[in-house]
């Protein structure tokens, strides 16, 4: 059987206004709204997709969180994924080398053949937890995937290069996918699909993240106040805007 | 102290202004050398690397073999090993995402990326500065200086280090092995629009303009002359094809106007307009992370500020 895990993450996003925490440990959840991490719906997405187009494979989310991140594997089950595997503790420290390590760790317990993880997080956005991965367990790791195919243990993908063309590369399984996002079109469970998620079975890894070392340690979280002393705010009369743009045309094509 | 190798970008002009602001970020601890590590050949114009800080220029010649991730990888802790550096100094690029964490893995070090500042808190600790929510929210963590580390370090976020004297170049065996991942081929691209990258004039559109409007902004952008981009999110929902997109793994462009309509400005997009002369931002959020690339901001609606640029232009 080809076992494949394709790593979650429940994230916050921030609409217009937020409040920090007083004693700068985080934001008032209160302004926060919560789901799955988007960039990993593309990654359950192909996850599911490889899992359909061979047979005897099965398909198990994998997170790294509190009790309130089964919210991620709950909707990976609605997608419809065959298993949901949470490692607990707190993934509030941008620590990747920690996370993914335990990540890293839930996966060999799982014995999996093929990881697929998101290109970035929403809220962090480090880029780097697929390809910590893959360096802790020492598989190959393919970054920014747009295209798989996986035959006789072997697998060939097409990644976005930083030129801008696609790479076509080719590797022996097991490894890593950093799937980009555009790689397909993830689905959405039915109502009736969440409901049954609801109650579906969430298995609790034995690897915690006590299992390894704090790399780095979280000292503050607080606003980021955009540095706007240098640019000319232009009001929002739409007329008086499309003006200053044609000026600013006209003195380059002058 | 041990030492810090920063990784220098290499060009065709020479070393990039960004491993200058690499070699700022290295020098604000005290740690003792600071060594510029070329993998592959020497720059063609060896005076950029005459860098203030930098103790030796440590080459690790690839003698014609591909860079490959894989390959760059060990070519770098063959040269931690032999200098016994405890921190390595990176920026933070789409190429370095499967290399960081291979070295940072090899050594059991801290990993860090996308860091806007490095501050010395005091002797024994190191603060990095981070961002994240799209850029609405600042982190700082605390790293101790005797803990070894990878930092990868935004682009343009630090000054970069002055000029200085020529150091001293030394040359690292090559390591030889095989990488697991085979290169095959390039894809060609299937180009359905125009090259961006020579555009003097950008307009560029982001999820914030709704599909139902991007019809429009193509046509203005052709009616009016100008080229025309898109942000990921745009491109991935299948609104625009993939030559349009400009950011970190789409293409990088150097307008001398470039109009941002409906664009959040995440750093993955902002890398690919960091060449542009002049920044238009038009989003309603005011709180968006592109009002702090901007060089003229509003907050009016982008669909109707495209339609007045639309009137005003046929009426010229």
């Amino acid at each position: 059987m080809m076992r494949i895990v394709a790593c979650v993450k429940q994230v916050h996003s921030i609409p217009g206004q937020i409040k920090f925490l007083s004693d700068g440990s985080g934001i008032d959840p209160y302004f926060l709204e919560s789901g799955m991490n988007d960039p990993d719906r593309y990654a359950v997405e192909e996850a599911m997709r490889i899992r359909d187009e061979s047979s005897d494979s099965q398909v198990i989310a994998l997170t790294l969180g509190e009790s309130d991140s089964e919210a991620a594997l709950r909707e990976a089950l609605s997608m419809g994924v065959d298993r949901a595997v949470r490692v607990s503790g707190n993934a509030v420290t941008p620590d990747p080398m920690r996370i993914g390590g335990c990540l890293a760790d839930a996966i060999t317990d799982l014995e999996a053949d093929v990881v697929i993880a998101g290109v970035q997080s929403t809220d962090d956005a480090q880029q780097v937890t697929g390809a910590v991965i893959a360096a802790v367990l020492g598989w190959p790791c393919i970054v920014g995937v747009l295209a798989v195919v996986i035959r006789d243990g072997r697998i060939e993908a097409h990644r976005e290069s930083s030129d801008g063309r696609m790479e076509v590369v080719d590797t022996e399984l097991p490894a890593v996918l950093v799937v980009q996002t555009g790689i397909n079109s993830p689905r959405y469970g039915t109502f009736k699909d969440k409901l049954k998620a609801k109650k579906a079975d969430i298995e609790i890894s034995g690897i915690s993240t006590d299992s390894r070392r704090e790399y780095v340690r979280l000292m503050r979280v607080y606003e980021d106040s955009p540095s706007t002393q240098n640019i000319v705010l232009l009001g929002d009369d739409p007329d008086e805007v499309a003006e200053k743009i044609i000026d600013l045309m006209q003195e380059i094509q002058r | 102290m041990t030492g810090v190798l920063v990784l220098a970008e290499v060009d065709s002009t020479g070393i990039s202004a960004t491993t200058r602001e690499l070699v700022s970020a290295a020098t604000v601890s005290n740690h003792d050398p600071v060594d510029l590590l070329i993998v592959g050949d020497l720059p063609a114009d060896m005076s950029t690397v005459a860098i203030e800080g930098i103790t030796r220029i440590l080459q690790v010649p690839l003698n014609g073999a591909p860079s490959t991730p894989e390959a760059v990888s060990r070519a770098i802790q063959a040269a931690i090993t032999a200098t016994e550096s405890g921190y390595l100094i990176t920026s933070f690029t789409w190429d370095i995402l499967p290399i960081a964490p291979v070295i940072a893995v090899s050594n059991d070090w801290a990993l860090v990326a996308d860091i806007t500042a490095v501050t010395a808190l005091d002797d024994t600790s190191l603060v990095l500065t981070r961002s994240g929510y799209g850029g609405k929210v600042q982190t700082d963590l605390h790293l101790p200086t005797d803990s070894g580390a990878v930092l990868l370090v935004r682009p343009g976020a630090m000054a970069p280090a002055q000029a200085g004297a020529t150091p001293p170049v030394e040359v690292l065996p090559v390591p030889v092995h095989e990488d697991r991942i085979t290169h095959i081929r390039h894809l060609e691209k299937t180009s359905t629009g125009r090259d961006l990258s020579g555009e003097p004039i950008i307009f560029a559109v982001g999820r914030g303009v709704g599909q139902e409007n991007l019809s429009k902004f193509e046509a203005v952008a052709e009616q009016v002359g100008v080229g025309l981009g898109a942000s990921r999110p745009v491109v991935d929902q299948g609104w625009l094809p993939h030559d349009h997109q400009i950011g970190q793994s789409g293409c990088e462009v150097q307008p001398s106007l470039y109009v941002a309509f409906g664009i959040s400005g995440a750093l993955q997009h902002m890398v690919g307009v960091r060449g542009a002369k002049k920044i238009v931002a038009i989003n309603t959020d005011h709180n968006a992370p592109i009002f702090s690339h901007a060089d003229f901001g509003s907050t009016a609606d982008a669909l109707t500020v495209l339609e007045a640029i639309e009137a005003k232009w046929a009426n010229q």
